[in-house]
């Protein structure tokens, strides 16, 4: 009894946080998503208009379009990384530290970095005017703020192809080789080796790693703020500017672009789950 | 795979590390860059004015402050429970996982408004206490879920041994769990660090409009560019040197340690 009331207790300061973080907040803010504009009950009318109009499907769209291309550049870098990385070399450790260095960096700090190099006047524009590549910044392509949302994903993959490439280090470097030994021995090709060995073992931590990459991409303010263009807003942008926006008080379609995407994560962490219990049996 | 091509693309990685950081180095060593010179000439006033202005000195020590407390609460508050999700399979334990992940993944932009308003009824709106709350909302899960990876691997037998033998349970904690567990808890401590370092909108949702830290300094400068790009960048500059140095001093840790926490349980940090 005494030891289940000190594990009870070992929850609760979590659980206030919770409370007065989450539960409160998201609760008030689903009531307020059903209110219309004189503070009555409405039901899930706001939802229909909201998420039926033309700017949040594109704007729906976009941000899946970055979130998903992001995530499957910075996976397969990932994983090309970390199977070079595997072996032991010289210098190896000095490697890896840099390895980790972009998943470090504030968000809003490699956004800043990637408009310093890519911008139509940053130093790759600059470099190729110099070399005689481009006439001038004009002529120098859009790669932020561009309306293909090409300067986003610069800035998430760069930001989190090392946090992938980690995960799928660890478990290289913690797996025995002798099953691709063996199927070497076997007369195995090199890429049927990777396909029907390497690839298998990997297959876990590198999807568990790419939906919370996906996550982190499909909610992240800083970096659209940042480098998004006007033409295409990523869903964090257009909630924003429909809470801010000084003309609707009631910032009703605000809170359901919230709970939008509070149950579209819901669902990402459910899948999150599902992998990680599977994993967690496995081993 | 070959030497070679393992040698190219190891190249290739750190120049896509590396390259990026260039301009950022070089903007801050020079007040001006005309567009035609591929490489600006060399001055140390931006660097000069940086550091004696009094904000960014400011910011900077708000930042560390922050920093120290919200992870040295998020430790204490996280440990016992991290302590027993990682040990003990009881009921519930799965359901508290899956709660504790609800911060790393629902976006900040979705929660922070909801906040602002629950803070600013309870007392925790404008002013510091609230801003280390609403800290600890996020960065408290995150802390939880790393140290309870750690956890996983910690045999229990020799807290049980020790108490057999009638020692009492804070000399248990320390001399027996924390020595097992250290390392693991300074990489969740080092992740939980760079996540509250970095931690913007929800600081800027409840902080007191005067309260400046790194982040709530150097946003403003980033998307308004009013300040010119040798100004940023030397704040930029300062924004990531801390932990740049922390992972460089904790580097062994960061590479080799086998204790370290599995860098799968949430991207908290991201």
């Amino acid at each position: 009894m005494k030891e289940k009331l000190a594990l009870i207790a070992s929850f609760l300061p979590i659980i206030a946080l919770m409370a007065i973080g989450y539960v409160v907040p998201i609760f008030s803010n689903i009531v307020k998503s059903m209110q219309g504009a004189e503070g009555q009950f409405v039901g899930i009318d706001n939802y229909i208009q909201v998420l039926t109009s033309y700017y949040f499907l594109d704007s729906l769209a976009f941000t899946l379009k970055v979130a998903l291309v992001s995530t499957a550049l910075a996976m397969t870098i990932a994983v090309v990384v970390a199977l070079a990385l595997r072996e032991t070399f010289m210098g190896k450790k000095l490697v890896v530290l840099l390895f980790q260095l972009n998943m470090t960096i504030p968000r809003m700090a490699a956004a800043m970095i990637l408009m310093l190099l890519l911008s139509q006047t940053g130093w790759l524009s600059q470099l190729s005017h110099f070399f005689g590549l481009t006439e001038g910044a004009s002529d120098f392509p859009w790669l932020v703020r561009d309306s293909a949302g090409w300067g986003l994903i610069a800035a998430f993959t760069w930001k989190f192809f090392p946090y992938i490439g980690m995960s799928v280090l660890g478990i290289l470097q913690g797996a025995s080789r002798e099953y691709e030994d063996q199927a070497a021995v076997l007369g195995v090709g090199k890429f049927r080796r990777f396909w029907h060995v390497t690839l298998p073992m990997i297959i876990p931590a590198t999807s568990i790693a790419s939906i919370i990459v996906f996550a982190s991409a499909f909610g992240d303010y800083e970096i659209p703020a940042i480098l998004g263009s006007s033409d295409h807003r990523m869903l964090s942008i257009y909630t924003y500017m429909k809470y801010a926006d000084p003309i609707m008080r009631d910032h009703t379609e605000a809170y359901v672009l919230m709970i939008f995407m509070s149950l579209t994560l819901m669902a990402v962490i459910l899948a999150y789950r599902k992998l990680t219990i599977a994993e967690e049996k496995r081993s | 795979m070959s030497r070679r091509t393992r040698t190219i693309i190891i190249a290739l990685m750190l120049a896509a590390v590396l390259v990026p950081l260039i301009p950022l180095v070089l903007w801050s060593f020079t007040d001006i860059w005309p567009f035609d010179q591929p490489l600006p000439s060399f001055s140390l006033r931006s660097w000069e004015a940086t550091l004696r202005n009094s904000q960014v000195i400011e910011a900077l020590i708000n930042s560390l402050v922050l920093c120290v407390v919200v992870v040295s609460l998020s430790l204490a508050m996280s440990f016992f429970a991290a302590k027993n999700l990682g040990t003990r399979r009881f009921k519930g334990r799965r359901l508290i996982q899956f709660l504790l992940l609800v911060p790393s993944f629902i976006p900040q932009i979705a929660l922070v408004f909801g906040m602002q308003r629950v803070f600013s009824q309870i007392g925790l709106y404008n002013n510091y206490a609230g801003v280390v709350v609403a800290l600890l909302v996020f960065y408290v899960p995150y802390m939880t879920l790393l140290l309870s990876a750690v956890f996983e691997g910690y045999d229990m037998d020799y807290e049980r041994q020790a108490k057999s033998l009638g020692v009492s349970s804070w000399n248990i904690l320390w001399h027996v769990t924390l020595p097992a567990v250290r390392s693991g808890v300074i990489v969740s401590c080092i992740f939980n660090f760079i996540g509250v370092w970095a931690a913007y909108l929800v600081v800027s949702a409840v902080a007191h409009p005067t309260f400046r830290t790194m982040s709530l300094l150097a946003f403003p400068m980033i998307s308004s560019a009013s300040n010119g790009y040798a100004a940023t960048a030397c704040v930029i500059f300062l924004y990531i040197l801390p932990i740049l140095l922390i992972l460089i001093f904790f580097s062994k840790l960061l590479v080799t340690d086998t204790d370290r926490p599995d860098t799968n349980q949430t991207g908290g940090m991201l």
